[in-house]
């Protein structure tokens, strides 16, 4: 088959004419082929505005709504639901736990799995095992892995406590799940656990593209491991480090399983996160109008995330 | 439908009949299929739900019954949503604190002229009827049981330490305080701090109020008309709830849910325990040995008496129904007395008429303390919370997060009493 090679790309050649040899590009995709691709492209795009695109839009309209179930009048009134959110002082705390179950999370869980990863590259015996064994959190459910570590930490009962007596740590149990100062913490201990593997799965898999030749060209050239490490392993991966923990910033926002089967945001709304005082006011207090308002917060904050960590990155040489 | 025949020739108007007849003999001697939904789902009481329906239909030919049970967690939302856009629902569970919801709702059939022409009706109990009839007095739904608390304790622990069983709320104190060595791990009560709190929480309180309104539509009112929440005997017996957190529960049962309750009574942790007659099957089973706890009648407080909510659930048929006989027919069916006793056995609910008791099942055994509750109106009063209020979804949030919150020092007692008070007064529309 006849091809040419141009700008890197490499292009198809077929004869149209005798004389003319045509490049097959892009360009050349007839209007009938087109309409042809958004026809198939049709349904996947219906479902997803089904699925997606629709509750969303209806949530929105839900959130100027009087939506609860108790009285079901369905009547607009404005910014009623944003106003009875922003009073509530739990709402306030939500949203600062929010940061801190976002951030400790999303950092720990970042470099915990970075190392992993790297520990992981190198050979060793057992090691299919011993990865199979690092990946299972990932395979089990939110709220599975809630209602393990709820009983670990539990304050009479709990094996954590125990372990920490133990060891001579605490003199006397703490109740974890019970005490404001360390609900939060404790939750963000699961999550951290339960996110590392996500980490070690997607860099594991970006280092092992990194091309050997360039470490032993490096140390030829006599730099040491961390220069390595920072001028060749870093560069390299960047792009998968973005879209990870871009995609796990959301996710992690979004992920009420752990909290709300450890301490439900107790106590006293102490640990609530946004997306779990959602629930709350969904499951507890029936007001859909209040928690769609809480939503579409959750809504504008990533979005808007999503938008300057994007450009950051652009202009920073990722993707 | 009908121009066509008469524009159209012989043959099509003899064709036109045909369908007609075909259509008419279809729909009056077809089976119709009732659907039921069922939200306090559980395996093993799907299974006997099926079974009964199985009967049902033998016993009605040419009737069938499609048994819906959405996961427990989301049953209720799964219903109202059903409800709400008119999916096909003939018979559903109604559970008391969603019957207001139902009704605003217009979802639920009124009953009163089926129950008028039912001889079912003079066996339920009084509190069945009660129930049955306290939305604007017209009859939404016949309940098939009750959910009322009594007091479990461990015999064996109790012994032991030569402790008798309370009789008042004092002496549960004073018992479960001398039980208590934290630095051994052994408490007297097993508080409960985390969701539904306020069940637990209010008997106590409320036992040291000297006049509660039991009338249903009065919840959480005094007979002088006023929220019991501030008034100084409630104050009181919050005092002694919160007493029993401090002096008497393990520090994590700020956050205990059932689960934990239940856990900390079978391991022998918290031997005194206020739980639902439907937590007998899962004690004994996970205690292996009947003789290691007994059930007692609620401690009465100072005035020498207790109120007792009295949580029930029941079946209702949908506003909208279009077999509404038919459903008729199988609610009676499931509230008979021989069905619902099998019923209640598996659910662990009090059962819903007279003829029950007679049953040894329910007269004898940790049941009895049951039986004396409901039999002793002037020690055991039931009332029945505000549930079918707009307010009380939100009420009962702010309600446990405040009691935590004085707990851990974060809200004073007499700024929280005095807003619940204000809360009531103002969903009453009380000045």
């Amino acid at each position: 088959m006849g091809g040419v090679l141009e700008k890197g790309v490499w292009y198809k050649v077929i004869q149209v004419g005798a004389n003319s040899p045509h490049i097959w590009g892009e360009n050349d995709l007839m209007v009938k082929d087109r309409k042809f691709i958004l026809f198939m492209i049709l349904p996947t795009f219906l479902f997803i505005s089904v699925v997606t695109f629709v509750p969303a839009i209806r949530s929105i309209f839900m959130a100027f709504q009087d939506y609860n179930m108790y009285y079901l009048t369905k009547k607009f009134i404005g910014f009623k639901n944003f106003a009875d959110a922003f009073c509530d002082p739990i709402f306030v705390q939500a949203l600062k736990n929010t940061a801190k179950w976002v951030l400790v999370s999303l950092s720990l869980q970042f470099v915990l799995g970075f190392s992993l990863a790297l520990l992981l590259r190198k050979p060793f015996k057992g090691r299919g095992i011993y990865t199979a064994l690092v990946f299972y959190p990932w395979a089990v459910s939110g709220f599975v892995i809630g209602l393990q570590w709820r009983w670990m930490f539990h304050g009479s009962a709990g094996v954590i406590n125990d372990l920490l007596l133990k060891i001579g740590i605490i003199k006397e149990k703490i109740a974890f799940l019970s005490d404001p100062h360390y609900a939060l913490y404790s939750a963000i201990v699961a999550n951290i656990w339960y996110g590392i593997p996500f980490f070690a799965i997607m860099l594991l898999a970006a280092l092992q593209s990194v091309p050997q030749e360039l470490y032993e060209a490096a140390r030829i050239d006599g730099a040491n491991a961390f220069k390595q490490f920072v001028r060749i392993t870093i560069p390299y991966v960047k792009p998968v480090i973005i879209n990870t923990t871009l995609i796990r910033f959301i996710w992690i926002v979004n992920f009420p399983d752990i909290i709300f089967s450890m301490t439900n945001g107790g106590p006293a709304g102490s640990s609530h996160i946004l997306s779990t005082l959602l629930i709350s006011k969904v499951y507890n207090e029936y007001n859909y109008g209040v928690a769609s308002a809480i939503g579409v917060v959750i809504m504008l904050i990533l979005v808007t995330y999503a938008y300057f960590y994007l450009r950051f990155s652009k202009t920073e040489g990722g993707f | 439908m009908i121009i066509i025949p008469i524009l159209g020739g012989e043959k099509t108007r003899r064709l036109f009949y045909v369908i007609l007849v075909v259509f008419f003999v279809a729909t009056t001697f077809g089976a119709i299929t009732l659907t039921m939904v069922e939200t306090i789902t559980s395996p093993a009481r799907t299974e006997l739900l099926r079974q009964l329906l199985d009967e049902f239909e033998a016993k009605h030919p040419g009737v069938k019954v499609e048994l819906i049970s959405p996961p427990y967690e989301s049953s209720d939302q799964k219903l109202i949503m059903m409800l709400n856009t008119k999916q096909k629902v003939d018979v559903f569970e109604v559970r008391d604190n969603f019957l207001a919801i139902h009704v605003n709702n217009k979802n639920l059939l009124d009953l009163t002229e089926y129950v008028k022409k039912w001889d079912g009706w003079n066996d339920l109990l009084d509190l069945t009827k009660t129930a049955a009839t306290k939305i604007q007095g017209k009859t939404f739904y016949i309940p098939y049981g009750f959910f009322i608390k009594a007091l479990f304790y461990r015999k064996d622990i109790l012994e032991k330490n030569n402790i008798p069983v309370p009789r008042t709320m004092q002496e549960l104190y004073e018992y479960a305080k001398k039980l208590t060595v934290p630095a051994q791990g052994k408490y007297g009560f097993a508080f409960r701090g985390g969701p539904s709190e306020h069940s637990f929480s209010e008997i106590v309180i409320m036992s040291y109020v000297p006049n509660i309104d039991p009338r249903p539509d009065r919840g959480y009112l005094t007979t002088d008309g006023v929220p019991y929440h501030d008034t100084p005997g409630a104050i009181e017996g919050l005092k002694m709830w919160i007493k029993l957190y401090n002096d008497c529960s393990p520090k994590d049962s700020l956050n205990w849910g059932w689960a934990e309750q239940v856990n900390g009574f079978v391991s022998g942790m918290t031997p005194f325990l206020i739980q639902d007659p439907d937590t007998v099957p899962i004690v004994e089973r996970r205690l292996g040995d009947p003789n290691l706890y007994g059930v007692a009648p609620m401690p009465v407080g100072p005035h020498g008496k207790v109120y007792l909510d009295y949580g029930n659930a029941g079946w209702g048929i949908a506003s909208y129904s279009k077999y509404k006989d038919e459903a008729w027919e199988l609610v009676k069916f499931l509230s008979s007395p021989e069905v619902n006793a099998r019923f209640s056995q598996l659910n662990g609910t009090i059962p819903n008429c007279k003829s029950a008791f007679a049953d040894p099942y329910y007269s004898t055994g940790p049941y009895l303390a049951w039986y004396e509750e409901l039999t002793n109106a002037d020690k055991y009063v039931f009332y029945e919370r505000p549930v079918h209020m707009a307010g009380f979804p939100a009420y009962a949030e702010k309600h446990k997060n405040d009691i935590q919150n004085i707990i851990l020092g974060k809200k004073d007692l007499n700024q929280a009493v005095k807003e619940w008070a204000e809360f009531w007064k103002k969903e009453y529309g009380i000045k």
